[in-house]
């Protein structure tokens, strides 16, 4: 597969696979057959801009998600946010969310959702990882936070990442494991 | 300040460090993500014996998916998928690979 390939699978997969225009139901795989984005341009286009996250041209949107894998060596769910939301990519990539303000966090929480209606990349751990960040609130003018991710959707989620990796559900003793190194990490965190 | 009225001083643990550290703890990692290069993730790992299964079978919901899969992802090969499939007699339950067998079988009676 060359990289023109790899970019046009990419892109297709954030999109349903088809995309209503005029009533007329059309394959986001055809609308790639001009080559130039122009039908899939104008189906960005037709879309509420709420799910745009402001965006209007498709065309730039393929560009910034391209970098956005050459970047984040090739991770769909970072390239995805680069394109929407390039600065809070790079401050996650850099390790600092703590510096995210709460409308960052609202803007992160957004492009998840967006990204979640693909059903694309929605049940991996970097997602997860995501949309802990989505779920912090700043809680001081320092910029500290604290989660508010309840242990029950932490623990939903660990269900569903272990299925998909381990292609079996967890058993009950794997999932009291988590949670009581799930409940122990907060208690430890309180305690300091 | 926090909402509790407790002064903050370091940021919540991160649940995604230890949902990652008990994934990748488990004791059937070894055997599932041993040959996984470095450069993908395991969901990408995941992902592209899943492909392949699906190739294979034709449907994620056809009996014994999850083995084949498992086999591929345990040696690491995706040849294995397929020879796990004409070894265990999944291919008696698929369709798709009763077709094939078929075909092959009358082209090799044709020669």
């Amino acid at each position: 597969m060359n990289v023109q390939d790899m970019v046009r699978s990419e892109v297709t997969d954030l999109f349903p696979e088809t995309i209503n225009i005029n009533g007329v139901d059309t394959s986001v795989e055809d609308l790639f057959d001009d080559g130039e984005y122009g039908i899939l341009e104008e189906a960005w286009a037709s879309m509420p801009s709420s799910e745009r996250s402001g965006e209007s041209d498709i065309g730039a949107v393929v560009a910034t998600y391209t970098e956005g894998l050459s970047l984040y060596d090739n991770n769909r769910e970072m390239a995805y946010l680069h394109s929407f939301a390039p600065d809070i990519a790079a401050t996650l990539f850099a390790g600092e969310e703590n510096s995210l303000s709460s409308e960052d966090r609202a803007l992160l929480s957004d492009t998840l959702v967006n990204l979640d209606s693909t059903g694309a990349v929605s049940n991996s751990a970097v997602y997860f990882a995501l949309s802990s960040v989505a779920q912090q609130e700043v809680l001081s003018s320092t910029g500290e936070t604290v989660s508010l991710a309840s242990v029950e959707d932490i623990q939903e989620s660990y269900r569903s990442i272990y299925r998909q990796w381990y292609l079996k559900d967890p058993d009950e003793y794997q999932i009291s494991r988590f949670r009581g190194e799930l409940e122990k990490s907060k208690m430890d965190w309180e305690e300091d | 300040m926090g909402v509790d009225g407790r002064t903050v001083n370091q940021s919540a643990p991160s649940n995604a460090v230890l949902l990652l550290q008990q994934l990748r703890n488990d004791r059937r990692y070894d055997d599932l993500f041993g040959h996984m290069p470095s450069h993908l993730s395991e969901e990408e790992w995941v992902n592209e014996f899943s492909r392949a299964t699906l190739n294979i079978l034709g449907s994620s919901a056809a009996e014994g998916f999850a083995d084949l899969q498992k086999a591929g992802m345990t040696t690491g090969n995706l040849n294995d998928v397929r020879r796990k499939a004409f070894t265990d007699g999944t291919w008696e339950k698929s369709p798709r690979l009763r077709e094939e067998l078929a075909t092959f079988g009358s082209i090799i009676k044709g020669m």
